[in-house]
């Protein structure tokens, strides 16, 4: 899953990068419109995340362009100026959502799950799987549990359907590591159970235990039965 | 809107002061008395030549007259020769037979008065007017004769020739008629030119009739007037002096009410000034306000992605203090919405970004985010939900703000109580109440707690912290997005309800009255 952010403050546009990277969303950065539509043209990205006041050509324009070429990539403004915000404008350029300033890490994806969830429902919901009683919708980054719907990270997903491909068998830690974060990447160790925990807290109700911990060597799902 | 007010003011005083004030004056020009005098004297002797020349006219008819008193037909061939005679009577000194009348008018009724001598006195019911023999026979030896002008009895004019009187009863009118049509004739050439110079505007009979003028005349009674008597009637000379309005205002009066007028216009221009700088003054601090607030959200993003960087790498150690930081930094946010919320509304661009949501899953984000700082204040809170699960179109953004000011409330007002959030998604309404048990609004407080700044005052002397804002803006906000903020009757604590009609996109929903617990 790769998301285009563009926006003017550097340290706005690493904070973004540092929060959507451990999710497991891959990252371009381009610091104003020009850059912005460059990498989208080289990329395609899955989803594009643009401010709207940049130096040189601003996100509106970005937008248009985006979609005079692309009408279905979904495009999320991010502004501090949200009552300037034409919503008219921004609606006919064709964006999907407004994220008004400021934001914390767990609304930004809830919003871009959101938005790709919008765009996604249109294509076909092929590649979900069930995994006990949820039933997970990779693409559309969530988890369907009876009447609740649950936001998952791209991380979170790949977590699911590891667990799912291998029913039955137990997942040492480098497997998952290796699998759902790639070998290049060196996280701590406690990443990965702070991530177990923090899914097992989304997906599990008291006393149940989807993902089974064995102790020492990983985790496992038992399993359907 | 003052300046209007103050200046149709200023405009009442001043037009009231000129009416007050005016005046209108007629201003008189006297015409030339002496032009109407000179007339008047002309036309006098005119009038007293021909009563000359009638008096000499009766004089040789009455002395024919005495001579041919046997001959009736006669006499009265030669009493209609003359103007005016209506009635001649014979009478005769020391007489047996003194009187033989004969009367050339018109048959009249009543008949006309039979001149007749005093010592006669026959009780004959006909009109008749006494005479005294002593007047009429003075001179019997010789002539006499003269006019009989008595009030009381008609104009009659005697000549006594030798025991032989005379008495001729002269109509008055007939006489005058004649004399106005003699006087019409000899004015129709002069009065033109001498009206041109100044002279008189008309000449009138004794009934106002006009026998010339030069022009139209008024109407009202003329200023001055020339009498030209006769023993026949009476003819005058008339004239208008000239007449002219003019205003003319009382300059005190005039002057006090135009200067009133300015001091009130000048004030109401005084007072628009002020309060166009005021409301400027005010404008400026709420965009100032508005200004820093936005530079305010950008550092405000950084902090909130930052601290959700980090907290996968806090040790335990340092796990409650970060919570803290990061609460604090979400109470800051809050702060900065509540203030950009307000600073808006002051200057009339807040608006509302309707677009599809899940109203439950808005809610329950916030709920999220107060769970901590709820739990470190010993706040229990329970979020039940009932009936559907849809999207619809609403702001989401103003439902946070709405959910996050009342649960504000619940995290400063009731530590340690149990508080409850519940929503209800129907077709048509969505509805979320937030309700705690803690000390409640007193039912005095309750009409206020709405206005903006307003603070339950024991509250404030607790050492609450707040704006005073957080309710205001949450029924404003819910008032703009079509729905209402209440606050409901509960038996314990305070309970606020939203109510929202909703306009339902589409259906993916689950089965109803699903409940989840967060405490």
């Amino acid at each position: 899953m790769t998301i285009l952010l563009a926006d003017d403050d550097p340290v706005t546009l690493e904070s973004l990068a540092a929060c959507l990277q451990p999710e497991g969303f891959h990252t371009l950065l381009a610091r104003d419109g020009e850059e912005a539509l460059a990498l989208w043209q080289k990329h395609k990205p899955d989803l594009l995340c643009l401010d709207i006041m940049m130096p040189g050509m601003d996100g509106y324009e970005v937008c248009r362009r985006v979609r005079a070429t692309d009408a279905g990539v979904p495009i999320l403004f991010l502004s501090a100026k949200s009552e300037e915000i034409d919503v008219v404008v921004g609606l006919r350029l064709g964006a999907d959502d407004f994220v008004r300033k400021p934001f914390g890490k767990h609304e930004l994806i809830a919003r871009i799950g959101s938005a790709l969830r919008r765009t996604q429902v249109v294509k076909s919901p092929a590649g979900s799987f069930q995994l006990g009683p949820l039933r997970v919708f990779p693409a559309e980054l969530r988890a369907q549990r009876e009447d609740m719907s649950t936001d998952l990270t791209p991380r979170e997903v790949a977590i699911l359907k590891l667990l799912h491909e291998r029913s039955g068998q137990v997942l040492s830690r480098d497997t998952l590591l290796d699998v759902c974060w790639g070998l290049e990447y060196m996280p701590e160790s406690r990443t990965l159970d702070q991530h177990i925990a923090k899914l097992r807290k989304k997906i599990e109700r008291e006393s149940e235990e989807i993902i089974e911990t064995v102790r020492g060597v990983g985790y496992r799902w038992r399993g359907q039965g | 809107m003052v300046l209007g007010v103050m200046l149709v003011l200023a405009s009442c005083i001043a037009l009231g002061g000129v009416l007050v004030s005016r005046r209108d004056v007629e201003v008189r020009r006297d015409r030339d008395r002496q032009a109407q005098h000179a007339l008047a004297g002309t036309l006098q002797a005119e009038a007293r030549k021909l009563e000359v020349l009638y008096e000499a006219h009766l004089l040789s008819t009455g002395e024919l007259l005495t001579q041919i008193w046997h001959d009736p037909e006669s006499a009265r061939q030669l009493a209609q020769n003359i103007e005016g005679i209506q009635h001649v009577a014979w009478l005769y000194w020391k007489s047996a037979n003194p009187e033989m009348q004969l009367n050339l008018g018109f048959p009249a009724n009543p008949p006309l008065p039979e001149p007749t001598l005093e010592k006669e006195h026959r009780g004959i019911p006909r009109p008749r007017v006494l005479l005294e023999a002593k007047l009429l026979f003075r001179d019997v030896g010789g002539k006499s004769s003269g006019w009989i002008d008595e009030p009381g009895k008609p104009l009659m004019f005697y000549v006594q020739v030798l025991g032989t009187t005379v008495v001729m009863v002269i109509d008055r009118h007939e006489v005058e008629a004649a004399m106005t049509g003699h006087f019409k004739t000899w004015l129709t050439e002069g009065f033109q030119s001498v009206a041109k110079l100044g002279g008189p505007d008309a000449v009138q009979d004794a009934q106002g009739k006009t026998l010339c003028a030069a022009g139209s005349l008024p109407d009202r009674q003329p200023d001055i007037l020339g009498p030209v008597i006769s023993r026949f009637g009476v003819w005058q000379i008339v004239s208008w002096d000239e007449r002219q309005m003019n205003a003319t205002y009382h300059v005190p009066t005039l002057a006090g009410s135009l200067a009133l007028a300015v001091l009130v216009a000048g004030l109401g221009i005084g007072l628009s000034a002020q309060q166009r700088r005021t409301a400027k003054l005010a404008a400026q601090r709420v965009s100032f306000v508005n200004r820093v607030s936005h530079e305010l959200r950008t550092p405000m993003t950084n902090i909130l992605l930052n601290l959700d960087v980090i907290e996968e790498s806090m040790p335990d150690s340092a796990a409650s203090r970060f919570g803290l930081v990061r609460e604090e930094a979400g109470r800051l946010s809050r702060l900065i919405e509540n203030v950009l919320t307000f600073s808006r509304q002051e200057e009339g661009c807040l608006k509302l970004n309707h677009g599809p949501c899940l109203p439950t899953e808005v809610v329950s984000s916030i709920v999220r985010q107060f769970e901590p700082a709820l739990l470190r204040r010993g706040i229990t809170l329970k979020q039940t939900h009932e009936g559907e699960k849809t999207e619809a179109v609403l702001d989401a953004d103003a439902l946070a703000q709405i959910t996050a000011n009342l649960l504000s409330n619940v995290e400063k007002y009731a530590p340690g109580a149990a508080a409850a959030v519940h929503t209800r998604q129907s077709k048509n309404e969505f509805t979320l109440t937030v309700s705690d048990e803690g000390p409640g609004i007193p039912v005095s407080e309750a009409g206020r707690i709405f206005q903006a700044f307003y603070r339950v005052d024991d509250r404030v002397q607790a050492g609450v912290s707040g704006t005073g804002l957080g309710l205001s803006i949450a029924r404003d906000l819910a008032q703009r997005m079509g729905g209402t903020l209440k606050l409901i009757p509960s038996e314990k604590g305070a309970s606020f309800e939203f109510r929202l009609p909703l306009e339902v996109l589409q259906n993916h929903a689950g089965p109803p009255d699903s409940t989840l617990t967060t405490a």
